[in-house]
């Protein structure tokens, strides 16, 4: 069952070089070499270096190439902190970016890449597809596995004082070169196991049903949501699991190159805005506003979800009745891996709704949803549907 | 009477569309943040020489002027889109959505695409006042 129309055009890029396999973060010196390259910068948080041996796993694989570790990154790193980022590579010399850890790492070293190569601050290249040449190159190893950022052209940096998240939009910020190493997301809590789990589920499905939605798309979309499906619960439950770490690992990346694609829609418009607003972490407020976004959307274009729905083994009497059985089984898929399943339970009150649905209505992501959203007061009853 | 895309001729007719019709009156009400230049690549092979630079100068539904501007004066601007002749091409033929055709890379914006995005009607508007002009292409 499919959903995309075949009148209408579609872009399909994916140039990230993607090597997956247990322990295969060791081949990564070999992977810089392949980009003529021999003085990395790894870009972390502190958190993950003060409390796993992940980068320190990443620097003993690069032994010498290594020449610093930049571990300044914060969940939707500012714009100060790429700057920063981007001066403390060059003032070691750094040819070659390595980002370790979740979807802010990548991105904030997207980010750092682009101030590297075009130089000023990364406030003067907020840009789309303004890029005009390769950037410093980018070796992803994403630790986490959910925002398939290791394969897309965006990213995203929080303005502290608007409250807003700018991103840039790029083919030339794709990291060259992504390594899915499942053992490194072993260690991964149950919490965030799940979260970013179901940011690669939301990925999935808005791919599926964005109205810029296509075959090649969804091809990776179908196949990430039935594999997350199956190993989301595995991994909560037996984190040292591998099979059920690299399906999941493997599946956001799938689903990274869906929606990089297709685009994503109004869940993720608000997920921003939730981000920027309230600090809601992104796979929590995907999460969350997922299946009340699929109520929204199927009143309209209940067939769009048709891949959803026979992915998940959903039969019901009309399209509309199995996309509603499909939010409902994401409620419970989320709520089964103990995740939050209402905005009120993360720190979300009403009186920021204006404001949340405001921003929402600025992203550029509600412009490919399957239903259009016609204005923030429609925001606003998403948002108290799922308050 | 036909005008060839793009000269100076064109982007006069385009600001009497935008003038004469009511659709980016009514599209483009939002828009306050003033000037949008438009470029498209230089093209020799179909006679555009150098890049052709279009400077709107757009506030609240209206035009306050249109005309072809120097490379000197686009880095002065906030907002600058640029593109190859054959995109524009289709963007005036209204067979490329300009706002998609961005996310996608085929149109390139400077400047800040949430101001855009809100702006959604005014570039819809704008490119249905280009299709009212009687235009014909440089390289047909």
């Amino acid at each position: 069952m499919s959903s995309w129309e075949p009148d209408s055009d579609f872009v399909f890029h994916m140039p990230t070089k993607v090597l997956y396999g247990p322990g295969s973060h060791r081949e990564i010196r070999a992977e810089m070499a392949d980009l003529a390259c021999d003085r990395a910068v790894i870009v972390t948080d502190r958190g993950l270096r003060e409390n796993t041996d992940l980068p320190a796993r990443i620097q003993k694989a690069l032994g010498a190439t290594c020449v610093g570790v930049f571990d300044d990154v914060e969940p939707d790193s500012r714009f100060e902190i790429v700057d920063a980022g981007a001066a403390f590579a060059a003032k070691l010399g750094a040819d070659c970016l390595v980002s370790v850890g979740g979807g802010s790492s990548m991105d904030t070293t997207k980010a750092i890449s682009i101030v590297m190569t075009n130089g000023g601050s990364i406030r003067e290249h907020l840009a789309v597809h303004a890029l005009t040449g390769p950037q410093t190159p980018h070796i992803a190893v994403p630790t986490t596995a959910g925002t398939g950022s290791e394969v897309t052209n965006v990213a995203l940096i929080k303005d502290e004082a608007a409250r807003t998240k700018f991103f840039v939009l790029d083919n030339q910020i794709f990291p060259r070169t992504a390594i899915l190493d499942p053992t490194l997301t072993t260690g991964l809590p149950a919490g965030l196991t799940a979260s970013t789990a179901m940011d690669a589920m939301t990925h999935a499905i808005e791919a599926i049903t964005s109205i810029c939605r296509n075959s090649m798309s969804e091809s990776f979309a179908v196949q990430a949501i039935g594999m997350i499906n199956g190993a989301i619960r595995r991994a909560v439950e037996a984190p040292e699991d591998i099979l059920a770490r690299g399906t999941l690992l493997s599946a956001a990346t799938m689903a990274g190159a869906a929606f990089c694609n297709a685009m994503v829609g109004v869940v993720h418009a608000v997920a921003h805005a939730l981000g920027g607003v309230c600090s809601v972490p992104h796979g929590i407020a995907n999460s969350i506003m997922l299946p009340h976004a699929i109520h929204f959307n199927a009143v309209t274009d209940a067939e769009a979800y048709a891949p959803v729905v026979a992915t998940l083994g959903i039969k019901a009497s009309s399209p509309l009745a199995a996309a509603q059985m499909a939010a409902a089984r994401l409620t419970e898929l989320a709520a089964s891996c103990g995740l939050q399943t209402k905005l009120s339970q993360v720190g979300v009150n009403r009186r920021q709704f204006q404001e949340i649905a405001d921003k929402a209505m600025a992203d550029g992501a509600v412009l490919n949803n399957c239903r259009p959203v016609a204005g923030p007061e429609e925001i606003v009853a998403l948002l108290d549907a799922a308050f | 009477m036909a005008v060839v895309f793009p000269t100076a001729e064109w982007v006069a007719e385009f600001k009497k569309q935008i003038d004469e019709k009511p659709d980016y009156k009514e599209g483009g009400k939002g828009w306050r943040e003033g000037v949008i230049v438009l470029i498209i690549n230089a093209k020799p092979q179909v006679g555009i020489d150098a890049d052709f630079n279009i400077y709107l100068d757009l506030h609240e539904g209206q035009c306050r002027e249109a005309r072809v501007c120097s490379d000197e004066e686009v880095g002065d601007h906030p907002f600058v889109i640029r593109g190859e002749y054959d995109r524009w091409k289709l963007v005036v033929l209204d067979q490329l959505e300009p706002v998609k055709a961005m996310m996608q890379g085929k149109l390139k914006l400077t400047g800040d695409l949430p101001t855009i995005v809100r702006n959604i009607d005014g570039a819809k508007t704008l490119v249905k006042c280009a299709t009212y002009v009687e235009t014909v292409f440089i390289d047909e």
